[in-house]
């Protein structure tokens, strides 16, 4: 800066000097002139919380049998303080995490997709979602004995990501669903057959028998309404009865997902796959698919849970520090920090129990914990600096933890 | 609760602000709780991931000021980048394509080259800039300043104190082509140059121009995540998934707080975090709030939001051809046209800023992946005609457009080489932070309510015994630093109290 400093002017000397020193009246004269009415947030926030409501209280108001073992809930609101309530807008693919009743009192929350559409979900102001029982299906188990008719459920908002996206996704789009796997595709193809007009479906739905091969009449109108869009494989791996083909099943297959019947779903188009499934489908599927090279970006996944692997190692002690209080609470090498904390009743936060959403975050002060599949959604400074996802981490040793209290009751809209 | 009972001073909200203050008091020995509604802590200074990618939230860069010395001295487990160059700025119906280097002396000459003949006033504007800029930093560093070293050494600052920016590059007359190169970064305060304080706007520009940018690893959830685990470190406490609910006062002074699960914890002195319209307008008994708290909320400014495309592309940075770190890109620089924009959705050519996080983090993200964000202004308003249901629809065609405009103006192919996308709004700046309508930064520093304004108005519009506000709305105005700071003041201003 090579010029001599030079005096800046803006009205004259002397008013800005006054004007810089009447600063404060200014600003005495507006408070003055304003107001003193309680001030009102706008639409963002009321978007905001009618999308994402902390909690959503719904009874069962219908439910249908899908097989011997599956089950389909309707859950309407239940109206409060004389206000009909609406539930909250999810895109299709989305999950609910259900709060579910145990015989001590507790609630432990599991997450379940959403089966019907958002059209459907809108018009009948309910979620559906689809239940499978079986023996060591605990909580699923503990929904089909208890949940009857005008059964009060909370749930949350909806959420996660297993959704489709037209500025990312291809117009022709590869369903693959293991066993209860199928439930948000009965959301996913509804809504982009319906709305979106220029993409295609191949669904490829692996089911033990027939009997499991759910959401057959549905499936078969769309079919019907859609037939250049709208195509079906169906798997079956107990041995299906493939002598007696129904025509209603769509084509059947025996056995598993393998690159045969990748390829003729693929039939050679650019295809983006939405796998939903088992653990052990999804590496049974990656093994098929790897020989397909696929960008990663044309793979979505919605994961069922974390893989266990038995170490048989037994028990740790875990001191839980929560809202302020310290409990002690039992835990055990084979199970998720998220589980012990359940067990012992405490109802802390959780979402997708995957590792993902990181709704269940605490914080590691004391011990070794493992990832018997990494948290995807751990943040790199999270990593670094002690803090960890409960539901996907096991103890290793003695554990100090501290975890966030439980959410419900935590936090209310404004 | 930390050693020896309840709280000495409760933080309300977890943001860059209250984890500031509560380091600052915790490591001076005070017994510090925080209570923070999410689950995380940070507010708006935190990142999310999406498959492969793990993306920054809202920092684009802290300028190497004030903020960047505090956390290099801070003890936080912290690790910096450096952001390579000011901005890259495509005004499209001008043809504009200019390149803006750090460095005050390589910014001046790159915008004498691009417009001939304005190096008189682009070095006089500077110079004031930087005038501005230094007499905030005699008055951050002198308590109480005297008025004639104030006169003497910084006139400029005090006849340009009541000014907006456009009047003081008028008083130099500063040409139109080199407003154009130089006002980019008016969309980090958010209010045209004909509204906003001139000091303000300067000292943010001197302050990034001269001491560069940085960012740190680790998305800026790395301060936050430093930040909590520092404050247990020194004997403070944080809570998550606590929200409180009431501020309980008596006679005009603070005396505790209800949470949204009932509890209620006594305390005398309240740091909040959280924002004077949320404070007065609903976390008190109406009959217990000042009529003046009211008036003060009511006339000031929320300000606006962003919308934000996070894009996690599945190409490496150069075969993409993102070649620079931070891009402004809109069709002119009329920032009261671009201001007024804000308030249309549907604007089909509005300003963006888009940052490639790789070219500054070359390891962002894995090999053979790019990490893109753009970013675009909105009034919350311009959200008001949305059904629920369709908000989805309204912010994907809202991030279509930014992609199509981002392209456009690069001449480069993202839209095929989406692996992850993710879309925030003004809801979702709702919905995480609780912030005022889902607006992203403080009240709007216009001349009336810029930082001398508000340092020298503080102590007046203390409105309620106890309680002092740190973060974006406070007397330092937002921005990364800024709130940061404003933590650090906050508590140094409670422990010089507590001392009393």
């Amino acid at each position: 800066m090579n010029r001599n400093p030079q005096r800046v002017v803006i009205r004259g000397q002397m008013k800005d000097l006054f004007r810089f020193i009447g600063h404060i009246g200014d600003r005495r004269r507006i408070f003055r002139r304003t107001s003193a009415d309680r001030p009102r947030e706008g639409y963002a926030a009321a978007l905001a919380r009618e999308l994402h409501p902390e909690v959503q209280h719904l009874r069962v108001s219908e439910i249908r049998r899908e097989s011997d073992s599956i089950f389909t809930y309707r859950l309407i609101p239940v109206d409060a303080d004389g206000k009909k309530k609406s539930i909250a807008p999810f895109q299709a693919g989305q999950y609910l995490s259900v709060d579910v009743q145990m015989d001590s009192g507790f609630f432990i929350s599991r997450p379940y997709s959403i089966s019907s559409t958002p059209e459907e979900a809108r018009g009948y102001n309910a979620y559906e979602i689809t239940v499978k029982t079986g023996p060591d299906a605990f909580i699923a188990r503990k929904i089909c004995e208890s949940w009857d008719i005008g059964t009060a459920v909370d749930v949350s908002d909806p959420c996660g990501r297993f959704t489709y996206e037209p500025l990312r996704d291809t117009s022709h789009l590869v369903c693959l669903a293991g066993g209860s796997g199928i439930t948000p595709f009965h959301s996913i193809i509804g809504d982009v057959l319906s709305r979106e007009t220029s993409v295609s479906i191949t669904l490829v739905q692996g089911a033990a028998n027939r009997d499991e091969l759910i959401y057959n009449d549905e499936f078969r109108t769309l079919e019907e309404t859609h037939p250049d869009r709208f195509k079906r494989i169906s798997v079956l791996s107990d041995g299906p009865d493939v002598s007696e083909p129904k025509g209603s099943d769509g084509m059947v297959r025996q056995g598993f997902i393998n690159t045969d019947i990748l390829t003729e779903a693929f039939n050679g188009r650019d295809s983006t796959v939405f796998i939903c499934g088992p653990e052990a489908m999804h590496r049974y599927i990656d093994d098929e698919m790897g020989k397909a090279e696929l960008r990663p970006k044309r793979i979505r996944r919605e994961d069922y849970g974390i893989p266990g692997r038995p170490t048989g190692r037994g028990p740790v002690k875990m001191t839980v520090i929560t809202a302020g209080l310290i409990r002690n609470v039992p835990a055990d090498r084979d199970e998720t920090v998220l589980v012990a904390l359940e067990r012992a009743g405490m109802e802390p936060p959780s979402r997708c129990r995957t590792g993902s959403c990181g709704w269940c975050r605490g914080a590691l002060l004391e011990g070794k914990i493992r990832y018997d599949k990494d948290p995807e959604g751990l943040r790199s400074a999270d990593r670094k600096l002690g803090f960890f996802h409960p539901c996907a981490a096991k103890p290793e040793t003695d554990l100090i933890v501290d975890i966030p209290g439980k959410k419900h009751g935590g936090v209310k809209w404004y | 609760m930390p050693a020896g009972g309840s709280p000495e001073v409760i933080v309300i909200g977890a943001g860059l602000g209250g984890l500031c203050a509560a380091y600052e008091l915790a490591r001076n020995d005070v017994r510090v709780l925080i209570l923070e509604r999410h689950n995380l802590p940070g507010g708006f200074s935190t990142s999310f991931i999406r498959g492969r990618f793990e993306f920054e939230t809202s920092l684009h860069e802290l300028s190497g000021g004030a903020a960047y010395a505090y956390l290099k001295d801070s003890e936080l487990d912290l690790e910096f980048l450096k952001v390579p160059e000011a901005y890259r700025l495509m005004l499209t119906e001008k043809n504009v394509d200019f390149r803006a280097p750090f460095g005050m002396e390589e910014f001046i000459n790159a915008v004498i080259d691009a417009v001939p003949g304005s190096e008189g006033p682009v070095r006089d504007f500077m110079r004031v800039c930087e005038e501005s800029f230094n007499a905030f930093t005699y008055l951050g560093e002198t308590s109480p300043p005297d008025p004639r070293v104030l006169l003497r050494k910084f006139g400029n600052f005090i006849r340009t104190g009541a000014a907006t920016t456009d009047e003081v590059a008028d008083a130099v007359k500063l040409p139109e082509a080199a407003r154009d190169l130089i006002y980019p970064y008016w969309c980090y305060l958010g209010v045209s140059t004909k509204r906003i304080s001139f000091s303000l706007w300067a000292s943010m520009i001197y302050s990034y121009l001269k001491f560069g940018a940085y960012i740190p690893k680790g998305r800026s959830h790395a301060f936050s995540a430093s930040f909590a685990k520092g404050i247990v470190n020194a004997g403070g406490e944080i809570r998550y998934n606590a929200e409180v609910t009431r501020i309980n006062t008596e006679g005009g002074c603070v005396t505790g707080v209800i949470l949204a699960s009932g509890e209620r914890i006594d305390c005398q002195r309240i740091v909040s975090n959280i924002s004077p319209h949320r404070i007065f307008g609903s976390l008190m008994k109406p009959i217990e709030v000042p009529e003046k708290a009211l008036r003060m909320v009511n006339a000031r400014q929320p300000g606006f939001s962003f919308v934000v495309v996070f894009l996690g592309l599945d190409a490496d940075r150069e075969s993409l051809g993102l070649t620079d770190y931070s891009y402004f890109i809109s069709p002119h620089m009329d920032t009261v046209r671009l201001e007024e924009s804000l308030k249309n959705r549907h604007d089909p050519n509005p300003m963006q800023a888009a940052i490639c996080l790789n070219a500054a983090d070359d390891s962002a993200s894995p090999p053979g992946t790019t990490i893109l964000s753009i970013t675009a202004g909105t009034h919350p308003d311009a959200w008001q005609d949305i059904d629920s249901w369709d908000y989805p629809r309204a912010k994907r065609d809202f991030a279509e457009l930014l992609i199509n405009q981002f392209e456009k103006a690069t001449g480069t192919n993202i839209r095929s080489h989406i692996e992850e996308l993710e879309i925030a709004a003004p809801p979702t700046f709702s919905r995480y932070t609780a912030s005022w309508n889902g607006t992203v930064y403080g009240y709007e520093p216009e001349p009336w309510d810029g930082i001398i304004p508000r340092v020298l108005a503080e102590n007046r519009e203390n409105f309620l015994k106890g309680l002092r506000f740190c973060g974006g709305n406070a007397s330092r105005t937002y921005g990364f630093g800024s709130s940061m700071l404003s933590g650090k003041t906050a508590a140094d201003k409670t422990l010089a109290e507590m001392k009393a």
